[in-house]
């Protein structure tokens, strides 16, 4: 039986005689590619944490493209329907008896000179037809479909391998959009052709107008919720809206929007009672990063360096996560300071505290590492809700944090923080029996020593034995 | 994107390219989509350069784009946005019938994405179980999961007499 270290090193042994070969001219071809994209004005971004809602540039509206991780992904709980095929039947909307038009839309090209290339589908033309056309909130939009002349060969056509199981339906979409009346000339392509699997029903927002457009199967119902909530008590909820479904296709005004990525939206579509599917939309519309919002630093702000300038970027990406803006949190730095480095670089853990509305508070560490040339890189290494309380100066916070990450050759080297009321004068880790691992002395209530195996929870205490807290490492908060 | 920014991309890209690529192509299972990974997501890096340099952040996110963009669904969509007929041709298949590697690459690829990927980021990588859920955007106990599943298949596979699970080469050794 292969052994955990026997996996580890063949696994090394695999990636270097498999990984494809330097392309010493990679980094001036990226450049170029996306210097050509930039001057033809049209990106196209997979949203983070990789999997959230997508965000769709349109040349009418992009200044510049905004894919930039944004938490946790956007999770696709719910099962597939089987069987129906949501985007069949005659066109849907409120422009479908406009058979000149629809007609028109059916009729135009999918890829163009600011889309080409890449594999992409372009259906003939007689196996396109219009499955949705209408007006939306500040312009027209529709949704046209034809063949996937891109289906993946080889491998990539193994349902076991490929990951994207859309790309080997015989059906590709694009969605069109336009301003306000337009015509189908006015309409140009707003998606990024690709193949989809036509049980799964299908959403589009734009994040500058509010609009959002989910297309089911007739019959179906659809419910949309804006955001996560966040009570007091630190527990999550969402709260579900009916949009009014009319043959399955769903046309809802949110208000307008921010223009920046949002990936706290979710759209359900209910059928015969039951919810078939939780999903973000793709969207469209953002335009730039928000600025900074603003930090305080608890325990007075350091010296400038990599991993205490991460502080920003991750409060940015806690707004777009809740569906948040700046002026309803306040984001506050508990600890930001060095760690044991595995080697020369410059290791460093930053805790940020985030306030909601509702007084909870999300506590979000990160990790980073950083060569003396400055080059380096940073990583999440724990999360957790608590409810409202204390001031955040006199809470303690446990962080487990491992460093580096992903990066195979050099063994992890374990850190554990602990952050504490400044009268708090030692740390005792516990196992989960309650027995004692061992101590740490603090230091202003913060000690970076040396996780212990068992650890379950550390006790703080004062100069006379009194315990103050005894408080878990934090865990991962996974957003639905 | 300024001339010294542009210099400190392509600086980033030839120190971390092939540690990026090593990582990238037990993702994927394949050189093809290794690069297909890796390009995604040093266009999306570029294109936001100034600012994930400014934060220090360019190989996580790099790495991060990576692995959402190998286990999301949307891959496809991801990957579309790159104008593939400008990269080099894809290299051919480096480990053949006689690597003794090759039934573990094989059993490696055997596995669902998101299993591959757990297994990956934790015995590859050396991500703890906290780090790899927040890469892949899923809990600790969903990482462990997938990486206990993960490793039982893969002795299984490894174990078998005809090991099914291959998809490419023929398997010469067994563990």
């Amino acid at each position: 039986m292969i052994t955990e270290t026997d996996l580890r090193d063949r696994l090394h042994r695999i990636a270097e005689a498999t990984a494809p070969p330097e392309d010493p001219f990679l980094a001036s071809r990226i450049a170029a590619v996306s210097r050509s994209r930039r001057r033809q004005r049209v990106g196209v971004t997979a949203l983070v944490a990789g999997v959230a809602a997508l965000v769709v540039a349109v040349p009418a509206v992009l200044s510049g493209p905004t894919d930039v991780p944004a938490g946790p992904a956007t999770p696709v709980p719910a099962e597939v329907p089987a069987g129906v095929d949501v985007l069949a039947g005659p066109t849907r909307g409120s422009l479908a008896g406009d058979a000149a038009f629809v007609e028109a839309l059916r009729q135009k090209p999918w890829l163009g000179p600011g889309l080409s290339g890449g594999g992409m589908p372009e259906p003939p033309l007689e196996t396109r037809r219009v499955v949705w056309a209408g007006d939306v909130a500040g312009g027209r939009w529709a949704l046209v479909v034809g063949e996937n002349t891109a289906r993946p060969q080889g491998d990539a056509a193994d349902p076991e391998l490929q990951t994207d199981l859309g790309a080997l339906s015989g059906t590709a979409m694009l969605w069109f959009t336009g301003p306000p009346g337009a015509d189908a000339a006015r309409m140009v392509p707003a998606s990024v052709p690709r193949g989809v699997d036509v049980t799964r029903p299908v959403a589009y927002t734009s994040t500058t107008t509010g609009a959002l457009v989910v297309i089911a199967a007739p019959g179906d119902t659809v419910e949309f919720s804006r955001r996560p909530d966040v009570a007091a008590d630190a527990t999550v909820s969402r709260a579900w809206e009916p949009a009014e479904t009319v043959d399955g296709v769903a046309v809802v005004a949110l208000g307008e929007g921010s223009g920046f990525p949002d990936a706290a939206l979710r759209y359900r579509v209910v059928r015969d009672g039951t919810e078939v599917l939780v999903s973000g939309p793709d969207n469209v519309g953002a335009s730039s990063m928000l600025d900074d919002p603003d930090v305080e630093w608890l325990r007075g702000e350091p010296e400038a360096t990599a991993g205490s300038g991460t502080a920003p970027l991750r409060a940015q990406q806690v707004l777009w996560t809740l569906g948040l803006r700046p002026d309803q949190v306040r984001f506050a730095v508990v600890w930001a300071g060095a760690v044991p480095s595995p080697d020369e670089r410059l290791a460093e853990v930053l805790l940020l505290a985030v306030t909601l509305p509702s007084g909870a508070v999300y506590l979000e560490a990160t990790a980073s590492l950083t060569s003396p040339d400055g080059s380096g890189g940073a990583a999440g290494c724990g999360s957790e809700l608590r409810p409202a309380g204390p001031p955040l100066l006199e809470r303690t916070y446990v962080l487990s944090c491992s460093l580096p990450f992903a990066e195979g050759e050099t063994p992890g080297r374990p850190s554990l923080v602990v952050v504490a009321p400044p009268s708090a004068a030692t740390a005792r880790l516990l196992d989960a029996d309650g027995e004692v691992l061992g101590s740490y002395v603090l230091r202003d209530g913060v000690v970076v020593g040396e996780p212990v195996d068992g650890l379950a929870t550390v006790q703080t205490l004062t100069t006379d034995g009194a315990v103050l807290a005894e408080t878990a490492p934090m865990g991962s908060v996974e957003w639905e | 994107m300024r001339e010294d920014d542009d210099g400190a991309f392509a600086d980033f890209v030839s120190r971390e390219q092939p540690a990026l690529l090593r990582l990238a192509v037990l993702l994927a299972g394949d050189r093809g989509h290794a690069e297909d990974l890796l390009q995604t997501a040093l266009i999306k890096a570029y294109r936001h350069w100034p600012r994930i340099s400014a934060a220090g952040t360019p190989t996580a996110y790099v790495r991060r784009v990576l692995v959402t963009s190998h286990t999301s669904w949307r891959r496809r969509l991801s990957t579309t946005e790159q104008v593939v007929e400008t990269f080099p041709d894809r290299a051919d298949e480096a480990a053949g019938p006689g690597d003794p590697d090759e039934e573990l690459r094989a059993a490696l690829r055997s596995l669902p994405p998101r299993m591959r990927t757990a297994v990956v980021l934790r015995y590859y990588a050396d991500l703890s179980l906290q780090q790899t859920a927040e890469a892949m955007g899923c809990s600790a106990s969903a990482v462990d999961t997938q990486t206990s599943r993960g490793l039982a298949r893969l002795r299984a596979a490894l174990a078998a007499p005809e090991p099914a699970a291959a998809t490419a080469g023929t398997p010469e050794e067994r563990s």
